[in-house]
């Protein structure tokens, strides 16, 4: 491997593991949005 | 002066108000700083084009020990306080430091490789690092399986607590033992090492995480609020 495949390697496992984490968390908001608004109504 | 953490309604309020500018000066600082580290900053004359994995490493593991450090204060004020809100911002500041913690373990192996040969070493500063993640990892676990919550709050209350003794443990760590991580290049109390065509890219992406972080705990703290509130009804509609 070359030394930027190294870098592009260690900046896209960075960025899988933050959109891993948004996208968890924006699924749970919306799933929590709709049952808020299914209770209340 | 912890006012705040008698009401969260005022948190909601205020997250959702500020949300969007913190996501958006995330946004444009991590922008701003890839660019400065990928494209303008220069390669080191000694690990050549693989320096530019420090831009993400090193930000990476100050957030892990930040937020561990945040996750301490604040589990100690809940647990002498016995204050739920504070337990449940603790809580929210979990997944951001474990996936961070993750970060930093994950690019420095990648950062390991061609530049000690090796993808791990049993190095104090990597374990102390290692520890600091299963920290987290266990805190984690500890507040989502254990029942009654009660109790499994305290338990991480406390493990958050005696857990930070590893923070002065990483940070020394290069001093302390003789091992094969770099000893600390800005935080000491010396001048810096780093060249400032080095230090700029490093401190724009350390703020740019920072803002995308701090974004997504607050998502995560809603998450934790729209829960509880979410089962408040439920109960208040059965009985």
């Amino acid at each position: 491997m070359t030394q930027l495949t190294y870098v592009y390697l260690a900046y896209s496992v960075a960025g899988v593991g933050l959109l891993s984490l948004s996208i968890w968390v924006i699924t749970k908001s919306r799933s929590l949005i709709k049952r808020l608004k299914a209770i209340d109504q | 002066m912890l006012d705040f953490l008698r009401t969260p309604s005022k948190i909601m309020v205020w997250s959702e108000i500020w949300q969007t500018r913190i996501l958006l000066a995330g946004i444009i600082l991590t922008s701003i700083g890839l660019w400065l580290s990928l494209v303008t900053s220069p390669a080191d004359y000694v690990q050549g084009e693989t320096v530019r994995i420090m831009y993400i490493h090193v930000p990476a593991s100050w957030g892990a020990m930040m937020t561990y450090f945040a996750m301490a204060i604040m589990s100690l004020y809940a647990f002498i306080k016995q204050n739920p809100l504070a337990h449940t911002i603790t809580r929210s500041m979990a997944p951001v430091g474990f996936v961070l913690s993750l970060i930093s373990l994950s690019t420095g192996a990648i950062w390991g490789k061609p530049t000690w040969g090796d993808w791990w070493v049993w190095d104090a500063r990597l374990t102390s690092m290692l520890i600091l993640c299963l920290l987290y990892a266990s805190y984690i676990v500890t507040t989502t399986f254990i029942k009654p919550e009660q109790q499994a709050l305290k338990i991480a209350s406390l493990l958050a607590i005696i857990g930070s003794i590893n923070l002065p443990i990483i940070k020394w760590s290069v001093t302390w033992w003789h091992t094969l991580h770099q000893p600390a290049s800005i935080m000491r109390l010396a001048k810096p090492a780093l060249h400032w065509q080095m230090m700029t890219p490093l401190f724009v992406m350390a703020f740019g995480l920072a803002f995308l972080c701090f974004y997504l705990f607050l998502r995560i703290l809603q998450n934790h609020l729209r829960e509880q509130k979410l089962i408040a009804t439920i109960i208040r509609l059965s009985s």
